[in-house]
């Protein structure tokens, strides 16, 4: 049947920030949603609060609301727009949860809105543990023994009747938050407690745990005339007990025989078939006991997935597009394999090569968190790599990571190497994110396969693969000649996945000198296409991936092409933004007629959608991967055809650091002379001052003494940061002797924060610099064009202090409390700034504004995190405008043809960005914001005023501002005059206030009047301490500011206890004052949705 | 490929260098076809009570998506009747 002609209008809901757990996997399905029903001639209305997406982009639905995923806010939404469906499936679980709220409210119902993709009956069906479970039983598929629990006791009840060890997940709940496994009485108690708690109904699920069981997902589609097609299988290198997001995974499966394999496939059909998935794609997960056979359906993903993003990437089949198709009434059959053109949809992928994915995790930015994976996901990004065999695509996994390794086997490892052999065992069996490290060591050392299976429950067969790579290590530590290697000698260590730089460490060589023996045997890397079908059609698809075989697959072209460079794994401090910059620099060149060419190995994103670009090379980011991809290009030009260049500046700082491996005539935009300068902490100073601008005072050291000099000098607080890292790792404010000691202690040791960057040296410093107490932060974006015209597209006012990173803060675009004429001193410096680096294209500059002085902190010329905001907020597709001036145009040109403004626009309405911090998975972490980054993701709100931008961006991020109530202060002394004016600004509100002693006895001296005392935590000095008040439901909002590092343990347990409730809790005065605003805006003016497209009219 | 009677579409196994001509046929008519290149994959003929197929309902290796026809054929046997539903 082809598609529905009784639709006109489809709702989209997309996922809203990046979390862990939801990443740009569902950007990517959104977008492709989007893109599908609208050739398909329906109006979308999509909603989300994620800037930072391509779905997002006003281009690409109808109508777009960047507003606070919740139902009441989509009740308006839908009452202004009348969508006649609504598809739930492509945002993840956080549009399936909120499409079931408004079920359950009858709000769709009323509203005459049918659900597509997949009813609600069946959405209950597999997310509803019981009912999935009564499903299961009844068509004959086992699951484990379980029984729901709504309170200790309960749970305690049915451990008892199952037998440790005992498995608790929370009912509806994405990413396995609140998930763990217990073995006696009290961590049962403990997880219990947490996972009722995490639950948005109560309700956890109490069952057997099968930790150690191999674990397989299969990714199924169904179309309504009931023909299943399975797309891709996938298997998890670590077994059962760690969570699949954080779980090494291979596809397509590779221990199961046929037999087994597809009597899985039987069963996933009869999943699907019972749970009533009529349409589009589902992932179902099982577990397999290794040594019987025996065979669990662990759960059922009726929508599509971070695994099916994943499976697309690495099959080639565009899953989210297909399942919008099905949507809207299509059959497999009547839609087209993209890839070859002529085949239809209803088919299951044939794949020739292997894909590995390894998750990215962030512990070293979370002090206080356990790096210890287990049934709650942790991890922050992934990468995936393609390779012929599984120990290729391994290898090339591990340096796609950009964790300073350069394959799975890198000789000795300084973090394994020291360990006496039990304690190595130990961390063989642990899963951590290094534990596949400990297992190349303790290989290394000559434990045997079946040793290291039988211990880590690992399947023989990849624990096998691993030591094969180890005896291949063995050989070349083992004084092989290079130059005597013959052709096959080099492609057989190049098939096993070994980079030049691998070989080159273990050859005392250097990379070079490697590639160059290797080239001239002869050996080069050839391009293999995804294609869906194991070369059995022609791909017209160009998705390449590399290998070490006889001929290259790319084709040859006669147009001139560009190459981008994407930004690798998600990580803190280096996301979607990245992404969407990318993306956003292929569509400007296809645009201007090139042929774009990208690489990235990001399984999640838009940029690795083969759609995006004209080609796609799916490929670690490192020297010798990009040269390859490089020369694969030029070799491809014909008739005069050239490779333009490469594009380094949209991806962050992964990219910007390979720019010094490249031949400088290929870097398109900004000189890489230039980004040296201004990551060069000296050279920048020198810059700076010639310009006349003014600087925090500062320098750099090497050690203790130098930095007790310069902190003499400059005086109190000093902020502390090694150079060249990310995100602002490892920095700190230090404000005395006693700090600054610890600080530089730790940085300079060699197990210290820095031991893993490498330490301190002349050429990585510690940079020290006097802190702006109070200042205001400000992020400047602009562009520059080779004309030496230069466009400011957005000053962003940060609503937390200088000190915050600026990537943990909010900021709102306009200003609020900035001046014209400091203003114009800004638009004045970073036009300085820009033409003394020789910028072409983007540059990021961020000041400090103290008693109207503006002191200039850094600057980035390159593609920012506030880039999508600042388009967003703008109505400038900023990104595109920057690729066309590194392309040679104009601003004035882009001017007279109406793609820039003429000035930096106005708009006539607020944006706030706001931070979305992964403190809710990370128990023990002080969710205080300091100079260290920590945020995953970020979210916009947008309104008539600050106060309604600023609440509707704290909605998004998770935290509705109160109304009523109590608000409980406690403030560190340098906070409490200005804290006076909050409390009286909240009292004024109708706001009741609670206080500890100190922050009362202030307050009450004042004349404010304060209702409830609140003692010391746990030291039982008053009726009732912090913990309590906010754990017992009496507060609603609280401020806490920190009082320096030393005091932080009864901050840190309000804090936590806030993020465990759900209370809003404000760590600065700035933010408080914002959120008053917010509270008292939405209470005078009410909000109100409005569109993109009618904002920027 | 597809059951043209039913629609339904099935995953198989299937590796054959010649294939029926479909101008060939006489009185037999194609039961399954597949949609990858249009090849015909199954013919029968309910006045001579007989089916054949050119691939592997018995799945040895691959999917089970066949299995149906072992059903048809007992049937066939059994009833003397070939019912293609």
């Amino acid at each position: 049947m082809p598609r529905r002609d009784d639709l006109t209008s489809i709702m989209v809901i997309g996922s809203g920030p990046i979390v862990i757990g939801q990443a740009c996997e569902f950007d990517y399905s959104g977008t492709q949603a989007c893109q599908v029903l609208r050739s398909e001639g329906y109006r979308v209305v999509l909603v989300n609060s994620n800037p930072a997406t391509i779905m997002t982009d006003p281009v690409t639905a109808d109508v777009t609301y960047i507003e606070p995923l919740d139902a009441d806010v989509l009740v308006d939404i839908i009452e202004r727009e009348r969508p006649d469906a609504l598809l739930p499936t492509l945002g993840g679980q956080t549009a399936l949860n909120l499409t079931m709220e408004l079920v359950r409210r009858g709000e769709l119902e009323r509203l005459g809105v049918e659900v597509i993709g997949a009813r609600p009956d069946a959405i209950a069906t597999a997310e509803d543990r019981e009912r999935f479970k009564e499903a299961m039983t009844e068509i004959g598929l086992a699951v484990p023994e379980s029984g729901f629990a709504r309170s200790i006791e309960d749970a305690l009840s049915i451990a008892k009747l199952i037998g440790w060890p005992i498995m608790i997940r929370p009912s509806f709940i994405l990413g396995g938050a609140g998930t763990g496994i217990a073995t006696s009485d009290d961590e049962l108690v403990r997880l219990a407690g947490e996972g009722i708690a995490a639950s948005p109904i109560g309700e956890i699920l109490v069952e057997r745990s099968i930790a150690g069981w191999k674990e397989f997902e299969l990714e199924v589609m169904r179309d309504h005339a009931d023909n299943c097609v399975v797309i891709c299988s996938i298997e998890n290198l670590d077994p059962m007990g760690v969570h699949t997001g954080d779980s090494i995974t291979v596809a397509p499966q590779q221990t199961l025989s046929d037999v087994e394999y597809q009597a899985m496939r039987d069963d996933a059909f009869r999943v699907l078939r019972r749970v009533g998935v009529e349409t589009g794609g589902s992932n179902v997960q099982f577990a397999v006991n290794p040594d019987t056979g025996e065979r669990l359906v662990i759960e059922m993903n009726p929508r599509v997935s971070r695994s099916s993003a994943l499976a697309s990437k690495a099959t080639g089949f565009p899953i989210a597009k297909i399942a919008a198709r099905l949507a809207v009434g299509y059959t497999l059959n009547e839609i087209q394999n993209d890839i070859t053109q002529v085949t239809p949809a209803s088919f299951e992928p044939v794949i020739d090569y292997v894909v590995t994915k390894i998750p990215r995790w962030a512990f070293e930015k979370l002090p206080g968190s356990s790096p210890q994976l287990g049934t709650r996901m942790q991890s922050v990004g992934e990468v995936m790599a393609i390779g012929r065999n599984f120990a290729e695509s391994l290898q090339k996994a591990v340096r796609s990571l950009e964790q300073g390794r350069v394959g799975f086997a890198v000789g000795e490892d300084s973090e394994f190497a020291s360990l006496e052999l039990d304690a190595l065992w130990e961390r063989c069996v642990v899963p951590t994110p290094e534990r596949l490290f400990a297992l190349r060591e303790v290989l290394w050392r000559g434990a045997s396969v079946e040793e290291v299976a039988a211990r880590t429950r690992i399947d023989q067969w990849f624990i096998s693969q691993l030591a094969d790579i180890v005896e291949r290590e063995r050989e070349l530590r083992g004084g092989i000649d290079l130059a005597a290697l013959d052709a096959r000698g080099w492609r057989r260590y190049k098939q096993w996945g070994f980079s030049d730089a691998q070989i080159a460490h273990f050859a005392q060589s250097t990379s070079d000198h490697v590639a160059e023996l290797r080239r001239a045997m002869g050996v080069v890397t050839t391009f293999k296409t995804v294609d869906t079908c194991a070369a059995e059609f022609d791909a017209s698809t160009p998705y390449h991936y590399s290998t070490y075989e006889d001929t290259s697959e790319v084709k040859v072209s006669s147009r001139d092409r560009v190459i981008v460079l994407g930004s690798g794994p998600n990580r803190i401090g280096q996301g979607i933004e990245f992404d969407y910059c990318c993306v956003h620099a292929s569509l400007a060149l296809r645009d201007m007629g090139y042929e774009t060419v990208m690489v990235n190995c990001n399984p999640e994103t838009v940029s690795t959608d083969y759609s995006t670009s004209d080609r796609l090379y799916f490929e670690p980011l490192t020297s010798e991967d990009v040269a390859e991809v490089i020369a694969a290009e030029q070799a491809a030009c014909v008739e005069g055809a050239k490779l333009l260049g490469v594009i380094v500046s949209m991806g962050g700082q992964t990219p910007l650091k390979l720019s010094h491996t490249l031949d400088p005539s290929l870097v398109l935009g900004t000189p890489v002379s230039s980004i040296d300068v201004a990551e060069d902490r000296q050279r920048w100073s020198a810059m700076c001052n010639s310009l006349g601008l003014r600087q925090p005072p500062g320098d750099v050291a090497l050690s203790l003494s130098e930095a007790r000099a310069i902190a003499s000098r400059v005086g109190y607080p000093v902020l502390v940061r090694p150079s060249y890292v990310l995100g602002g790792r490892a920095m700190e404010i230090v404000y005395d002797d006693a700090s600054l000691e610890r600080v530089m202690r730790d940085l300079t040791s060699a197990h210290g924060s820095l031991a893993r960057e490498g330490g301190v040296s002349q050429s990585r410093p510690i940079l020290l610099d006097s802190f702006l107490e109070d200042a205001i932060e400000v992020d400047v974006d602009a562009v520059r064009d080779g004309q030496g015209e230069v466009y400011v597209a957005g000053v962003m006012e940060h609503v937390e202090e200088a000190g915050v990173h600026s990537g943990d803060s909010a900021c709102t675009l306009p200003p609020q409390t900035i001046s014209d004429e400091v203003l114009a001193t800004l638009h004045a410096h970073t036009e300085k700034i820009a033409h003394a680096l020789g910028v072409v294209g983007l540059i990021n500059v961020q000041y400090a504004v103290k008693d109207d002085e503006v002191y200039v902190l850094e600057a980035n010329p390159r593609a920012s995190r506030t880039v999508p905001f600042v388009a967003k907020a703008t109505g400038v597709a900023l990104a595109q405008v920057a690729v066309r001036v590194m392309m040679g145009q104009s601003l004035a040109t882009m001017r007279a043809a109406g793609v820039v403004p003429a000035s930096t626009p106005v708009p006539s309405f607020v944006s706030v960005k706001e931070a979305v911090l992964p403190f809710n998975r990370f128990p023990g972490v002080d969710t205080v914001l300091g100079p260290e980054m920590r945020s995953t993701g970020e979210v916009m709100g947008i309104g008539e005023s600050f106060g309604i931008a600023f609440a509707k961006s704290q909605l998004a991020a998770g935290t509705r501002l109160p109304d009523t109530g109590q608000v409980f202060f406690s403030l560190a002394d340098r906070d409490k005059v200005a804290g006076l004016e909050l409390a009286r600004e909240l009292a004024r509100l109708g706001f009741r206030l609670a206080a500890t002693v100190g922050t009362a006895g202030f307050l009450r001296s004042h004349d404010v009047q304060v209702d409830t005392l609140v003692g010391k935590v746990g030291l039982g000095d008053l009726a009732v301490d912090a913990v309590k008040l906010i754990t017992s439901g009496h507060v609603q909002m609280v401020v806490n500011t920190p009082s320096g590092s030393s005091a932080r343990s009864d901050g840190a347990a309000i804090r936590t206890a806030c993020v465990g409730h759900g209370v809003a809790c404000v760590t600065t005065l700035s933010a408080g004052f914002a959120a008053a605003k917010g509270i008292a805006d939405t209470r005078a003016q009410g909000w109100r949705v409005r569109s993109l497209q009618e904002l920027h009219a | 490929m597809q059951d043209l009677a039913t629609g339904k579409i099935e995953i198989t196994s299937q590796n054959h260098n010649y294939a029926v001509n479909p101008g060939s046929l006489t009185t037999a008519i194609v039961s399954h076809v597949n949609l990858n290149d249009g090849v015909i994959e199954g013919i029968y003929d309910a006045k001579e009570r007989c089916f054949s197929v050119q691939y592997h309902p018995e799945a040895g290796p691959g999917p089970h998506d066949a299995r149906y026809l072992f059903d048809r054929f007992d049937s066939l046997l059994r009833t003397n009747e070939l019912e293609l539903y």
